[in-house]
């Protein structure tokens, strides 16, 4: 990777991050009226009513406001929720740590079972597995992830009663320590309906990807090698064929946790689940801007650097990234 | 270039055929469907004695169950059709047109033109949709065309892509360069040349698009930010979701999340035969009887 690459690429991705911090910062001032009044409501004191205008800075010309949240950023000071009062940072911290377990579940499961699929798939392409199997792939992908998860609810959770069905823990499980929780019996009981509907929902990309290389690859040269060789069909495709499959996997693998981070608001909704999405949509229902900016401000930085670092990657991978991107 | 295998294409996909058959019907529920419902969708209705018709299971009279406030939901799916129809048309519509143009100026024009746009189409890949769009719509207030703003928003970004992409191997075949010293203007090499080139492209990706509009819809509805004044698919799931349905009435829930689903996935069902004449390389490993 040549320095200069590497240094417009940083360059670009911190002219993102300026232009996504701008547009949060205009997003939050879009608010009809004075963010006072709604912020606190119209029966709040007056004495509030100022002392919140005073914290935020709301009286003040849009240039020093926009100088004040930049600079509140840069020391990452987001204020602290109207809600519970909290620090900003705090309520994101723990509800972005759900989230992520969330997210690297969803991610383990589907890119396994997307994997296996779309290999069996391609392997029976023109067959009446691939016609049944591809049609229900589209199926799967058409239904909403929330409804998805109220059928998985009904069955399991309120006819079997095999699964809980919302938050992440029991009641009267008080444990603080959140590796202890995140790898506890109960906790893991709560994860699997989440991340069984996330993965419905989220395999069938993988899926489709590892079909098309497979019928791709099923012709390439390097595995007729093989079947001269005299190896069976099986040996042929698990050992050479998935291997090679595997690449344009790993590059929408990044793809998918970019999109991840914010794209499971409703399934975190439907299983009230404590992650950020959940946290938006109450932030915005209980208008405590505080927290749905500095939310909103995280995902979208977060997004964004996930996508650099995956550029970075497949960049030192593979040389042929390096000299598109630099055509264009 | 493509047209004639577009339809030769979906004459031979059985599964595809179904699909425009079941998406015409979709068009004609949302034209017509309001004056099909027996009831009216939010009457609350009752037996002979006078007693509300509270979370019926499905009957003859209600063949999709009644909801907690004795309202009929076959009606409301039926009424529910339109909003999902109009929100979804044009939220896939929008973001295509705006891409379709933007993708031909960007891949033609290249430079700083194609410089602009793609750091744009990079950021918006960068904005994260189900936040994005409840935090606009919630700031701006929920209604019908913020709904289909903030799906347009987010979805401009593809086709932008896609079209610059297929523009840029276009413009320096033979005939545009044949064009451009035979003295045609940038804008005639655009509008005759360029975008009739790529349309098929732009139609073969609305269907897509339409999917994922009303998937977007849905899920902005459930989650509270939807149109309040219009009753869709995804606002029937939310109030269903609100009010017990989970404990008291799971019918309640199957029909708006089966409609929504069997809708969307016809649009993507729709569009599987046309990934052959996109990509011809696909096309050549079938086997020979069907190609």
């Amino acid at each position: 990777m040549t320095p200069g690459y590497m240094l417009r690429r940083v360059g670009y991705v911190t002219l993102n991050l300026l232009v996504i911090v701008t547009i949060a910062f205009f997003l939050f001032r879009l608010i009809p009226g004075n963010p006072a009044d709604i912020m606190v409501g119209s029966l709040a004191s007056e004495e509030l009513r100022q002392t919140i205008i005073d914290r935020y800075g709301l009286d003040d010309p849009l240039p020093l406001q926009y100088v004040k949240y930049m600079r509140s950023l840069v020391t990452s000071d987001l204020g602290s929720s109207l809600m519970t009062n909290r620090p900003v940072q705090e309520v994101i911290f723990r509800s972005f740590s759900n989230t992520l377990v969330l997210v690297l579940g969803i991610f383990v499961v589907s890119f396994t079972l997307g994997g296996l699929v779309g290999a069996l798939l391609g392997w029976k392409r023109g067959t009446w597995v691939e016609r049944v199997g591809g049609a229900l792939e589209l199926l799967v992908r058409g239904a909403p992830t929330f409804f998805v998860g109220v059928i998985l609810i009904l069955i399991f959770s309120i006819t079997l009663d095999w699964l809980p069905s919302t938050g992440m823990r029991s009641g009267g499980f008080d444990e603080t320590n959140l590796f202890r929780i995140y790898t506890s019996a109960d906790f893991l009981k709560h994860l699997i309906l989440p991340v069984v509907t996330g993965s419905l929902y989220a395999h069938v990309v993988p899926a489709l990807i590892m079909r098309n290389t497979m019928i791709y690859l099923k012709h390439a040269d390097f595995l007729d090698l093989a079947r001269a060789k005299g190896l069976s069909e099986r040996a042929v495709m698990l050992r050479h064929g998935v291997r090679n499959a595997l690449m344009p996997l790993i590059a929408e693998g990044s793809q998918f946790l970019g999109w991840a981070v914010g794209g499971l608001v409703a399934i975190e909704f439907v299983f009230s689940w404590p992650g950020l999405g959940r946290e938006i949509v109450h932030a915005l229902d209980a208008r405590d801007y505080p927290v749905a900016q500095g939310a909103f401000l995280f995902i979208a930085i977060l997004v964004l650097l996930v996508y650099f670092a995956a550029d970075l990657l497949a960049s030192s991978l593979d040389p042929r990234v390096r000299r598109r991107s630099s055509a264009d | 270039m493509y047209w004639t295998q577009i339809a030769n294409a979906l004459r031979r996909d059985k599964v595809a055929l179904a699909a425009a058959a079941v998406l015409v019907l979709f068009v004609a529920m949302a034209l017509i469907g309001p004056g099909l419902a027996p009831y009216d969708p939010q009457e609350i209705l009752r037996d002979g004695s006078g007693e509300a018709l509270v979370l019926r299971f499905p009957s003859l009279s209600h063949p999709f169950g009644t909801t907690d406030l004795a309202r009929d939901i076959f009606s409301q799916i039926l009424t529910g059709a339109r909003p999902v129809l109009i929100v979804g048309f044009w939220a896939a519509l929008i973001p295509t047109v705006f891409g379709l143009l933007l993708g031909v100026l960007a891949g033609y024009r290249s430079g700083a033109t194609d410089t602009i746009v793609s750091r744009f189409v990079e950021i918006a890949y960068s904005l994260p949709f189900e936040p994005v769009a409840i935090v606009l719509i919630s700031l701006i207030s929920p209604s019908r065309w913020t709904l289909i703003l903030a799906i347009s928003l987010l979805y401009w970004r593809r086709p932008t892509r896609v079209i610059r992409n297929q523009v840029l191997t276009l413009r320096d075949t033979a005939f545009i360069k044949a064009a451009r010293v035979a003295g045609a203007s940038s804008r005639r090499i655009m509008f005759r040349h360029l975008i009739p080139l790529v349309l098929p492209l732009a139609f073969v990706y609305i269907p897509v698009a339409f999917g994922n509009a009303i998937l977007a819809e849905a899920s902005i509805s459930f989650l509270g930010f939807g149109d309040p004044l219009s009753q869709s698919w995804g606002s029937i799931l939310r109030k269903a979701f609100d009010g017990g349905a989970l404990d008291l009435g799971w019918w309640w829930m199957i029909a708006p999340g089966l409609s929504i689903t069997v809708v969307t996935s016809s649009m993507f069902f729709l569009t599987r035969p046309f990934e052959e004449v996109l990509n011809p390389r696909l096309a050549r490993e079938l086997p020979k009887e069907k190609a």
